[in-house]
């Protein structure tokens, strides 16, 4: 699968980069955009080859790296714009395609999506109950029984009566 | 396991051989980079899911400034009125600027942050008696994440505190024979990278006519293992600040207000004097005037404080002790906060909360640091 780059004949005509994803897929991508990650941006300076294996970030995960990435590389849109998408982006999206998406923005060194992910990574868990944490994120209770009363009785404080979320 | 996982399994989705199947599986720079924008009432509960959450934010200096240019201001209070303070001290993590507008409701039975730690009384060869045994320490203020509390009586005695790291260190006391604090605030100087104590006092003896009053700036030295002050230079009045002002002197207060050292004035208007750049009398201005007889659909008596500018160009304000009000300089609008179920705020300051230890935040050695209550910081737990 080659995605091109919807940016019509006009940027076309300018460098584009080839990413492959783990899955074996391929993305056309401008160079604008690709250089707008940290990590492409030094293979580029460092290789004549136009092709990136990644080998470490699925098709899902790419597909929206890019597509942010060619949001953001696009001059024609205002910042009050990009800020709306980035908002849009990361809306109603699962945890677990968060997660993929955070680990491909800290390999890529994508920064603001990386920020954009985490805050809203740590929207979905804020006034939560631990256990919902826990078993919506696959964590490991790795606390002793006395270790964990030790430590909530330290951070009581922080244990007020209002309403934490169980949904 | 949830049941989306199963279905992308299911459909044959496959997953590279480094993903990560927990969330503790991420990265810490990653894991870091979320608990840091964390609320932190929630931060301090996600801190009970796991030892990898626990040992990201104990005693991680990446951590500390991390979550210190990220964090949200909340509010910290203190009930009770300036001469019967409770001991108790609250943090509210309300989102301040979405949040206003809205009633916020504050349970004065909630857990308390922390308790204010007792202080020993000190026997005065003067008076033949022990003088500060009951331990009226008042939220002064907060800056970098440090509260202010100083006690106001015979024996003016402070103490700064960090209550996230539960660290706190005594002033030591000021020569309180010859002169009254008026107003006290916390402060740091980015251009001297010191911490300073400024103080406005009014000396006790002397004639009405010079009576008035004088700010100084107490400096933080170090000698031997305490922060002791040391007085260091004088603020003049501004220029414009009339007799009869200079005598209202419950009516002043100074603070910080946009960055910079601030002196108001509710004798007739509230007056906001700024000091945009450092120096003499003349480097005051007045830059807001604040009716404050239109709003007479609230029948409250009593001052006013500015506390901050807010990001819309409001004014922060807290109205007689009880009532957060918001200011708006072009339209002269006010808007409440009120708290529900309080009859008296006490003290109510901004905080930002920082995991930084006194030792570091105030860059003092040998420091002598104590630990507020029984609440230890727990560390790392292997």
């Amino acid at each position: 699968m080659v995605t091109t780059d919807e940016k019509g004949p006009l940027t076309a005509k300018k460098k584009s980069v080839i990413i492959r994803s783990c899955d074996g897929d391929e993305f056309l991508v401008s160079e604008s955009a690709a250089v707008l990650s940290t990590s492409l941006k030094k293979i580029l300076e460092e290789k004549e080859d136009r092709l990136i294996h990644l080998s470490d970030i699925d098709n899902k995960t790419l597909a929206m790296v890019i597509a942010y990435l060619s949001t953001h590389a696009d001059d024609g849109l205002s910042d009050d714009l990009k800020r709306s998408f980035d908002q849009e982006f990361v809306s109603g999206k699962e945890f677990d395609v968060l997660k993929y998406l955070v680990l491909a923005t800290d390999t890529l060194q994508v920064t603001c999506l990386c920020y954009t992910v985490a805050k809203k990574m740590a929207d979905i868990m804020k006034n939560k109950l631990v256990e919902w944490v826990r078993r919506e994120f696959d964590i490991q209770n790795d606390y002793t029984p006395e270790a964990e009363a030790e430590i909530r009785r330290l951070d009581a404080w922080a244990w007020d009566d209002r309403q934490l979320e169980d949904d | 396991m949830n049941v989306y996982k199963l279905f992308l399994k299911f459909i044959g989705y496959r997953t590279p051989a480094t993903m990560p199947e927990s969330l503790t599986d991420l990265p810490p720079n990653i894991l870091s980079e979320i608990l840091s924008r964390l609320p932190i009432k929630s931060l301090f509960v996600c801190r009970s899911v796991c030892k990898t959450f626990l040992n990201l934010t104990s005693s991680n200096p990446h951590f500390n400034a991390l979550h210190f240019s990220k964090t949200a201001q909340n509010l910290i209070i203190q009930f009770g009125s300036s001469y019967q303070p409770t001991r108790l001290v609250h943090l509210v993590d309300s989102e301040l600027d979405t949040a206003f507008g809205f009633r916020l409701k504050v349970n004065v039975k909630e857990k308390a942050m922390f308790q204010i730690p007792k202080f020993p009384a000190k026997y005065f060869e003067e008076y033949r008696m022990y003088i500060g045994d009951e331990n009226n320490f008042v939220l002064v203020n907060s800056c970098n994440g440090l509260l202010y509390f100083a006690e106001r009586s015979v024996c003016e005695r402070s103490f700064i505190c960090n209550p996230i790291t539960n660290e706190y260190v005594t002033l030591l006391e000021y020569d309180v024979e010859k002169n009254l604090t008026m107003g006290l605030w916390f402060g740091f100087s980015p251009e001297e990278n010191l911490y300073k104590v400024l103080r406005i006092f009014a000396t006790v003896s002397g004639t009405p006519s010079q009576d008035g009053f004088k700010m100084e700036y107490w400096a933080q030295v170090h000698v031997g293992s305490s922060i002791s002050m040391k007085k260091n230079s004088e603020i003049a009045p501004p220029l414009d600040f009339g007799l009869e002002q200079q005598m209202n002197k419950h009516g002043m207060s100074i603070g910080v207000l946009g960055g910079y050292l601030c002196l108001s004035d509710d004798t007739w208007d509230l007056d906001i004097w700024v000091m945009k750049k450092f120096g003499g009398q003349d480097c005051w201005s007045k830059e807001f005037v604040v009716d404050t007889s239109i709003h007479m659909d609230k029948p409250l008596e009593g001052p006013f404080r500015p506390l901050q500018i807010l990001s819309d160009g409001k004014i922060l304000m807290i109205w007689a002790n009880r009532v957060l009000v918001t200011y708006d300089p072009k339209t002269k609008d006010f808007g409440y906060l009120e708290f529900d179920g309080v009859e008296s705020l006490g003290k109510v300051v901004l905080y930002t909360p920082s995991f930084f230890p006194l030792k570091d935040a105030l860059m003092v050695d040998n420091l002598t640091v104590q630990n507020m209550t029984s609440r230890e910081n727990p560390g790392l737990i292997e």
